[in-house]
C-alpha cells in the first residue's frame, strides 16, 4: 500500500514528476554516453599508447627501457620471437630495433629515429596501413625500403619514390650508411614520432647498425582489452613468457608489462579515468539536487496530509519509507527512460563514432599523442550498472532529509497548516 | 678548442695567448711569460700547410678498431680527412671548413653536411665529437690563465698552467690544466667541467723532430668516466712543406 | 453506566505561548468519559474544545494535569508510545480534508488496519464492511475527490471505526456539511454507538449533534461549565 501511495503521489504532480524524471533520465543517458565515449577514448589511447607503442608486454634487455643504449639488445631475436609468438594467449608479436641516424634527402638532412620492424608482424600491433598518408607500408620481401613520418618527410623534402641516405654510428664503431627508397609516408599517431620516425625492415636496420639478429624489443599483445595497470590477463602472460624465455647472465632479458615499461602512460590513463568519475559525480550532484528539491516540495505540500497520517498513528519510520519509495520510484522511472535514451546514444557512438574537433585543429591530442578525432564508443555493462546504482543511491540519500523532515512533523501543528 | 687540430697540427693554444698576456705581471722577469710559452706552442703549427697520414685507434667497451687516414690542412680552419683503412670505411672523407663539416660516403656516393643538432655526436666512432673537430673555443675571452708551476733551475719539471673559465662564459669546460715541458711543448691537457670534475685527459707523447719542429707524434684522449676506453692518434708521416692545391677543400674535391 | 471510565481527565491545563502573551486554552478541566458514551463537547469558539480533544487523543501535551486512557497515563508515554496508543485505541474524525487524497475510499478506510499490520485480504473485507455500515456501499473505489463532503466524512468515520477503537474522537465532523449530510452522518454514528457500543466524543457547535448526544459537556473559557446527561 505504501508503494501504491508513493506511486500515486508521483502521479499527483505528473508534470513535476515528469520534468524531474526527464532531467535525471537525461543525466543517466548522458553519463552512459559519456562513459561509452570515455571508454572508447581509453580504448583508443590504450591502443595508441600501449598496444602500438610499448605493446602490452615487452621482452627486452633489462636496461633498454631506461638507458636506451644501442647495445642493450635481445640476441637471437628471430628465434626468441618465434618462441614467444607461439605461446598461448599471445595475440600479436613483433620485434623492433631502434636506432638514431642522420637522414639526408636531396637537399635537407635531419636526425631520425629509425625503427626496424618486421613489416607483417608489425601490422598485428599497429594498423600501419590505415596511417599511410601516401605510398604503402613496407613490403616484407623488399630490401632497402623506408617509410617516413609525415613531419620528417616534410623536413627532408622528400616524397614517395625519392631516395634518402642514412648515416649512423654502427655498433662496431664504423660509420654505417645506406641508401633507402622512400615507399611511404605515414602519420603515426604521435606528434614526436611523426617528426622523427622512420620505419624500415628489421633486417635492414640490423645491417646498418651492425647488430646482426638483434632487436631491442620483442613486443607482445595479449587478449586483454583492459587499459588499467595490473591487468591480470597481461600479468599472467608476463609469467608465461618469462617461463618460456630462459635467460643467462650474458644475455639478461626482462619481461615487463606495459605499466612497468611506461609508468607515465599508466598514470596518464589512470588520471583520465579519475576525470571521468569526476564528471559522474558532478552530474549526479545535479540529479541529487533535483530529487531533493522535488521531494522537499512534495513533502511540504503534503504537510497536512502527513499530519493526519501521523495523528492516525503512523510510525515515523513508515513516513520515511513512503518518501524514500517515492524518490526511488521517481529515479527508477528516470533510469528506465535514461537507459532507453542512453542505449540509443550508445548505439550511435558505437556504430557511428563521434569526432570531437579541437579549436586548434582537427585532431585530438593528449600528452603529445595525437588521436584520430573519431572516437567509437565502448559500452561496458559494469559501467551501466554502476551508473544506475549510483543514481538510485543518490535518490535515497537526497530524499533522506525530506523524509526525516516529514517523519518529524508534529500532527497538531501539521494539521493546522493551510 | 679544435681538439683534432691539436693532434693533427700541434695547434693548441693560439686562442689562449691573449688572455694569458694579461697575467704576465705575475711571472718573474727572468722566466718566460705565459705569452711566450703559448707563443712557443703556437710555433709548433706555424706551417700553414700540412699533409699527414695517421692511425686512429679507438677502444670502447663495445669495440676496438684501428683506422688509417690521410689529412690535408691549410691554416686552422680548412681540413680534409680521408679514411684509407679498414676497407669497410675506406674512402669516407670529412671536409671541415670553418665550423662546417661534410662527410662524403662513397658507398652511397653522397655528401652530407653534419647538421647542428649532431655536432655533439661522435666522429667516426671515436671519442672525439664533430664539435671537437671544428669548434673554436674563445679561450681569450672565456678563460683566465695562471702559471702554477715552473720547471726547476736544473731543467727538470715543467710548466703548469691553469685556465679558469670566466664567470658566465659560454664554455663547456670550467677549467683546463696544461702541462708544458721545458721545450715549451704541451705534454698533457686536462679538461674539467663547471663542477670541477675531470672529464677527459689528452696526452701528448713521442715528441719528434719533423722538418725542424718539435712535434708530439702521438696524442691520446682518455675519457675520465670510462677508464678502459681511449682514442689514440699516431702520426705515421707528417709533412709541413708540401704544396696543397687550394681546390682540395671543396665539395667537388671531397667526392674524388 | 459503567464504573471504569475509558477517559479520565484531571485538572488539565494547556497554555499556548503566542509571542510574549500566554494564552490559557484550558484552565483545569476535570472530565470522565465512560465506555459507550456518546458525548458532545459544546461551547463558544475558543473555549478549548479542540485543545481538549487533542489532549485526550495524545496529539498534544498538557501544560499540567493528567489524561488517562484505558488506565494509561499519557504523561508517562513517549511520542512513539502515544502514536501506538492512537493507532490501537483511538479513532479520529477531523473537521475536513482528513482523507488521504491518493487513496480510494476503501483504501482510506483500511489505512489504520494496514498500519496495524492486518493481512491485506482481511483488512479489505473489514473496510468494505465498514463502508457499507456508513452507507457507502458501492463507492469503495472512489477517490476522495470523487466524493461529496458528507461522503468524505463518512469515509473518515469508517476509517476511525474500522479498527474497532475503544474511543472515537471527532472534531466538528459536521461543520463543513450541509444539513442533510450532517443529519445522516450523526445518525450513522449514533447507530454505531448503539449497535456496537463504540464510545464517541465530539467537539461541535452543531445543535444536531447536541440533540443526538446523550451527554453534553458545556465548555467556556477553558473550563467545563456544565455537564448534562439525558
Ligand atoms: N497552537 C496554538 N497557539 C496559540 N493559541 C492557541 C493554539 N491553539 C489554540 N489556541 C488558543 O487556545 C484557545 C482554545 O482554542 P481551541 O481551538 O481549543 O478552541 P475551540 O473551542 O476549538 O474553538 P472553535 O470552536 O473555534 O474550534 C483559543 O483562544 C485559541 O486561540
Ligand atoms: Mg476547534
Amino acid at each position: 500500500m505504501l508503494l501504491a501511495m508513493a506511486w500515486r503521489n508521483l502521479q499527483r504532480h505528473g508534470r513535476r514528476t515528469f520534468i524531474t524524471a526527464a532531467a535525471m533520465g537525461i543525466s543517466v543517458a548522458f553519463v552512459m554516453a559519456m562513459l561509452a565515449y570515455v571508454d572508447g577514448m581509453y580504448r583508443k589511447m590504450a591502443d595508441v599508447m600501449i598496444n602500438q607503442t610499448t605493446g602490452q608486454l615487452q621482452v627486452a634487455h633489462p636496461d633498454f627501457a631506461t638507458q636506451r643504449t644501442m647495445y642493450d639488445t635481445v640476441p637471437d631475436a628471430a628465434a626468441r620471437l618465434k618462441t614467444v609468438a607461439a605461446l598461448p594467449g599471445v595475440r600479436g608479436a613483433s620485434a623492433r630495433l631502434y636506432g638514431f641516424a642522420l637522414l639526408g634527402g636531396a637537399e635537407q638532412t635531419a636526425g631520425a629515429q629509425l625503427v626496424g620492424v618486421l613489416p607483417e608482424q608489425e601490422l598485428e600491433l599497429v594498423p600501419m596501413r590505415d596511417r599511410m598518408v601516401s605510398g604503402a607500408w613496407l613490403a616484407p620481401d623488399q630490401t632497402d625500403q623506408i617509410v617516413l613520418g609525415e613531419g620528417l618527410a616534410e623536413t627532408l623534402e622528400v616524397a614517395v619514390g625519392d631516395q634518402v641516405v642514412a648515416v649512423t654510428q654502427a655498433a662496431d664503431g664504423s660509420l654505417g650508411n645506406a641508401l633507402y627508397q622512400v615507399v611511404g609516408v605515414l602519420t603515426s599517431g604521435s606528434v614526436t614520432l611523426d617528426r622523427t620516425g622512420a620505419w624500415l625492415r628489421l633486417k635492414d636496420l640490423q645491417t646498418l647498425l651492425v647488430l646482426p639478429d638483434q632487436a631491442h624489443e620483442i613486443t607482445l599483445l595479449s587478449d586483454s582489452l583492459d587499459s588499467r595497470a595490473g591487468d591480470p590477463i597481461v600479468s599472467a602472460l608476463v609469467k608465461t613468457v618469462r617461463a618460456a624465455l630462459p635467460t643467462d647472465e650474458k644475455h639478461p632479458l626482462s619481461v615487463r608489462p606495459w605499466w612497468v615499461v611506461s609508468p607515465a602512460t599508466a598514470s596518464m590513463l589512470a588520471t583520465s579515468d579519475a576525470s571521468a568519475w569526476l564528471i559522474l559525480v558532478i552530474l549526479f550532484l545535479v540529479a541529487g539536487l533535483g530529487i531533493l528539491n522535488t521531494m522537499l516540495m512534495s513533502v511540504f505540500e503534503r504537510t497536512k496530509e502527513l499530519g493526519v497520517m501521523k495523528a492516525l498513528g503512523t510510525r515515523p519510520a513508515k513516513i520515511v519509507q513512503l518518501v524514500l519509495w517515492e524518490s526511488l520510484l521517481l529515479s527508477g522511472l528516470a533510469c528506465l527512460g535514461g537507459l532507453v535514451l542512453g542505449g540509443v546514444l550508445d548505439w550511435m557512438l558505437v556504430n557511428w563514432g563521434l569526432a570531437l574537433t579541437t579549436s586548434s585543429g582537427d585532431r585530438l591530442s593528449t600528452g603529445g599523442v595525437l588521436f584520430d578525432p573519431r572516437i567509437f564508443g565502448v559500452v561496458r555493462a559494469d559501467r551501466i550498472v554502476v551508473t544506475v546504482l549510483t543514481l538510485l543511491c543518490v535518490a535515497v540519500v537526497a530524499a533522506l532529509w525530506p523524509a526525516f523532515r516529514a517523519a518529524r512533523l508534529r500532527p497538531v501543528v501539521a494539521m493546522r497548516d493551510e | 678548442m679544435r681538439l683534432l687540430n691539436v693532434a693533427l697540427l700541434g695547434l693548441f693554444l693560439t686562442a689562449t695567448s691573449a688572455s694569458a698576456a694579461e697575467t704576465t705581471a705575475e711571472t718573474a722577469a727572468s722566466d718566460p711569460s705565459i705569452t711566450e710559452l703559448l707563443d712557443a706552442a703556437d710555433d709548433v703549427q706555424r706551417g700553414d700547410h700540412s699533409h699527414a697520414t695517421l692511425e686512429m685507434q679507438v677502444k670502447t667497451a663495445h669495440y676496438e678498431r684501428t683506422m688509417k687516414m690521410e689529412t690535408w690542412a691549410e691554416g686552422t680552419d680548412k681540413t680534409l680527412i680521408r679514411i684509407t683503412a679498414p676497407a669497410k670505411d675506406a674512402g669516407v672523407s670529412t671536409l671541415m671548413v670553418g665550423n662546417n663539416i661534410w662527410n662524403y660516403l662513397p658507398k652511397v656516393d653522397r655528401t652530407m653536411k653534419v647538421p647542428a643538432g649532431m655536432m655533439g655526436g661522435s666522429w667516426m666512432g671515436s671519442h672525439f665529437t664533430n664539435d671537437d673537430l671544428v669548434k673554436e673555443s674563445r679561450m681569450s675571452e672565456d678563460f683566465d690563465g695562471v702559471i702554477t708551476q715552473k720547471p726547476a733551475a736544473d731543467g727538470t719539471g715543467q710548466w703548469l698552467i691553469e685556465l679558469t673559465a670566466k664567470p658566465d662564459a659560454p664554455v663547456v669546460w670550467g677549467k683546463v690544466l696544461l702541462a708544458i715541458n721545458i721545450d715549451k711543448l704541451p705534454t698533457k691537457i686536462e679538461y674539467f667541467d663547471e663542477k670541477g670534475t675531470l672529464v677527459r685527459t689528452m696526452l701528448f707523447t713521442d715528441i719528434q723532430d719533423v722538418q725542424g719542429r718539435q712535434v708530439p707524434m702521438t696524442m691520446t684522449l682518455l675519457p675520465a668516466d670510462k677508464p678502459d676506453e681511449f682514442t689514440r692518434l699516431t702520426y705515421l708521416d707528417i709533412d709541413f712543406d708540401t704544396e696543397i692545391p687550394s681546390n682540395i677543400f671543396s665539395l667537388q674535391a671531397l667526392k674524388r | 453506566m459503567n464504573a471504569t471510565p475509558i477517559v479520565t481527565v484531571k485538572d488539565l491545563t494547556r497554555d499556548y505561548q503566542q509571542g510574549t502573551i500566554t494564552v490559557r486554552a484550558l484552565r483545569g478541566v476535570d472530565l470522565d468519559i465512560a465506555t459507550g458514551e456518546f458525548t458532545a463537547l459544546m461551547g463558544p469558539s475558543g473555549s478549548g474544545k479542540t485543545t481538549l480533544l487533542n489532549m485526550i487523543g495524545g496529539l498534544d501535551e498538557p501544560t499540567s494535569g493528567t489524561v488517562i486512557i484505558d488506565g494509561q497515563d499519557l504523561n508517562s508515554l513517549d511520542r512513539g508510545q502515544r502514536s501506538d496508543l492512537r493507532l490501537h485505541r483511538i479513532g479520529f474524525v477531523f473537521q475536513s480534508y482528513n482523507l488521504i487524497p491518493v487513496l480510494s475510499a476503501v483504501e482510506n478506510a483500511e489505512f489504520v488496519l494496514m498500519l496495524r499490520g492486518l493481512p491485506a485480504a482481511e483488512r479489505r473485507a473489514r473496510a468494505v464492511e465498514t463502508l457499507a455500515a456508513v452507507g457507502l456501499a458501492g463507492m469503495e473505489n472512489r477517490r476522495p475527490s470523487e466524493l461529496s463532503g458528507g461522503q468524505q466524512q463518512r469515509v473518515a468515520v469508517a476509517r476511525a471505526i474500522a479498527s474497532k477503537p475503544a474511543l472515537v474522537l471527532a472534531d466538528e465532523p459536521t461543520a463543513n456539511l450541509d444539513s442533510k449530510s450532517g443529519h445522516e452522518l450523526i445518525a450513522t454514528m449514533a447507530k454505531l454507538n448503539e449497535e456496537l457500543g463504540l464510545t464517541f466524543v465530539f467537539a461541535t457547535h452543531d445543535p444536531k449533534v447536541m440533540n443526538a448526544a446523550r451527554r453534553v459537556v458545556w465548555m467556556e473559557d477553558g473550563k467545563v461549565q456544565r455537564d448534562e446527561r439525558k
